[in-house]
């Protein structure tokens, strides 16, 4: 009895021993690391949009008309930006064309289509200032002017609304 | 049986080495959108854990809530599987762990186990640009 | 059939851009300036397609600078040649990919690699780099009796942010001048010079404060910008409201923007100038 109750204390002082050595804490860190940037953002709303439209009767769409076109421009809060714009003259169809004329924009601090700058697109630049919540809104229309034989037909063209940061 | 105890005690002081291999880095991110990096990806954060544990053991990370910087502090975010453990080192395979729980760990001999965990920041729009950053600790328990 | 019914008839066979609701589509750029050394020689352009649609993005490079016309406003100036004597980047800066097609609700980083001449002087060059997206097809219906009339409008947005490629130690510096106001409506319109100094571009800020007599700021404002040879902006603040009276108008160039970490910019001691004004 006595053997039994030494080996014993021994197995549990050696118990005891391990488990403070076992318990141990290792660790490591490891950082993590970002570089914010404010973006630039340009986002398409809506195309220019003229309807229906009749052989030789001209048919516009104003800035303030909800087929004009849309565009928002994000960025840092009252920065100024450069607009320019390439626009097409006609739109075709195979060998057909339909001319664009008379375009016309406005731009604003706010998504209202008065009240705010008027111009005219074209390839000089237009400047313009973010918000102090860093927007921009942008409003395109034009007149479509189809002759009086006009076929019909699927017409395209391109636009290209360039936003220049400084 | 005192020499098995004897190789018990020599077994247990060799208790889990905990190496990080790689931190979690973001790079450039635009304010106003959400960046994720992915625990497979090559800018995850990486640990590399070895060593022997007589009977298992746990792991746990210490993560951060917010990275700070010049601006508010920025929201960052674990998913529950933004953990990954694999004996083999590809975050590809092995196993998905939640990140916010300890985890148990048991490397019998000489065993090695590699972590990896990704994360998500979201800073606001307008937050002011510079560098942000945080600590995430990994830290390692041998029980008996 | 009449030819009122007739042209009817033809109209609603032909359809320029009929309304059609159109998902937005848009580029987001992750930042407005992008800086290269020469010890690594690389940057990288992040693009991110907010939107629902894919957007086929292409990335390239030209020479210009910002610069202002008569009456202060600041539009970007650009060379389809240039000779030595310019610091212009746009020849050495390769983009890879340099066209990619984004997804939706997905980013892409585009690499651009700097391969300089040999002997290039140490001092920093400028480019411009231009993400143009092409935001898809766009197609339009006709009336909805129309017999598949289709008509399209593909719209191409351009973003054109600045790019510093820096070998040695270049560095900046701002002359203020010639800083004069006035009263235009409910706003303080302001003109100054900025003439660069060193070899590097002045990225910054103008900062305008009016004060009153006391000392007290009753208007303020800043105006991001970078001055690459000389620059007179116009800016504006606020005055609707203030007393009649003499205001002292304060205009500092500081090397800090909003939009960009502050490691991007080269620092230099900011300079100020200040002026009389009268509100009527």
């Amino acid at each position: 009895m006595f053997r039994v109750l030494r080996v014993t204390a021994l197995v549990l002082g050696t118990t005891a021993l391990v488990a403070a050595r076992a318990s141990a804490q290792n660790n490591a860190s490891a950082t993590v690391t970002a570089t914010v940037q404010q973006p630039i953002t340009v986002t398409k709303n809506n195309d220019l949009s003229f309807g229906s439209v009749f052989p030789g009767v001209n048919k516009s769409v104003a800035v303030t008309a909800g087929g004009a076109a849309k565009f928002t421009v994000g960025g840092q809060a009252s920065t100024p930006v450069n607009l320019t714009f390439s626009l097409p003259v006609t739109i075709a169809s195979g060998g057909n064309t339909l001319a664009l004329n008379t375009w016309a924009g406005h731009h604003a601090a706010t998504d209202v289509t008065s009240g705010g700058t008027t111009f005219t697109p074209s390839a000089s630049a237009t400047s313009a200032t973010l918000s102090g919540s860093g927007a921009l809104f942008v409003y395109v229309g034009a007149t479509a002017a189809p002759t009086t034989t006009q076929a019909a037909g699927s017409y395209s063209g391109d636009m290209t609304m360039t936003v220049v940061y400084f | 049986m005192l020499a098995a105890l004897t190789l018990l005690l020599v077994q247990a002081e060799a208790a889990g080495q905990v190496t990080t291999l790689r931190n979690l880095t973001f790079g450039i991110i635009p304010s106003g959108t959400t960046t994720t990096v992915l625990k497979t990806s090559a800018n995850s954060a990486q640990w590399r854990i070895t060593g022997t544990f007589l009977l298992g053991g746990t792991f746990a990370l210490t993560l951060p809530t917010t990275l700070t910087g010049p601006g508010t502090a920025i929201p960052i975010a674990f998913s529950t599987t933004a953990g990954q453990r694999n004996t083999a080192n590809n975050p590809n395979g092995g196993t998905s762990f939640n990140p916010h729980t300890s985890q148990p760990v048991t490397l019998v001999t000489l065993g090695t186990i590699f972590l990896w965990l990704g994360a998500s920041v979201s800073p606001p729009p307008n937050q002011a640009p510079g560098n942000y950053g945080a600590t995430v600790v990994l830290t390692t328990t041998g029980m008996l | 059939m009449t030819p009122f019914s007739v042209a009817a008839a033809a109209a609603s066979l032909l359809t320029a851009l009929a309304a059609v609701p159109v998902t937005a589509q848009s580029l987001m750029v992750a930042s407005p300036a992008i800086v290269i050394d020469d010890r690594t020689r690389t940057g990288s352009l992040t693009l991110i397609n907010d939107g629902i649609e894919p957007v086929e993005v292409s990335v390239s490079a030209f020479c210009g600078h910002p610069v202002t016309d008569s009456i202060g406003h600041m539009f970007l100036r650009t060379f389809e040649t240039v000779d030595d004597t310019m610091p212009c980047a746009a020849r050495w800066v390769q983009s890879f990919p340099r066209r990619l097609t984004i997804t939706p609700k997905s980013r892409a980083t585009v690499r651009l690699l700097v391969t300089p001449p040999a002997g290039l002087p140490p001092r920093e060059y400028w480019a411009r780099i231009m993400a143009a997206a092409k935001a898809g097809q766009v197609a339009v219906g006709g009336l909805a009796d129309s017999s598949a009339i289709q008509a399209t409008l593909s719209l191409e947005i351009r973003s054109v942010v600045g790019l510093f490629y820096r070998k040695g130690t270049p560095r900046t510096g701002v002359l203020l001048e010639r800083l004069r106001a006035g009263v235009v409506g409910d706003s303080l319109v302001g003109r100054t010079l900025l003439t660069r100094q060193g070899d590097a571009a002045f990225v910054g800020s103008l900062r305008a404060v009016l004060r009153d007599s006391s000392g007290t700021v009753r208007s303020e404002g800043r105006l991001p910008l970078g001055v690459y040879y000389s620059l007179e902006p116009r800016f504006a603040l606020p005055v609707a409201g203030l007393p009649r009276g003499r205001y002292e108008l304060a205009v500092e160039a500081v090397s800090s923007r909003p939009d960009l970490p502050s490691g991007l910019l080269l620092q230099t001691v900011p300079v100020q100038q200040t002026v009389e004004v009268i509100v009527p």
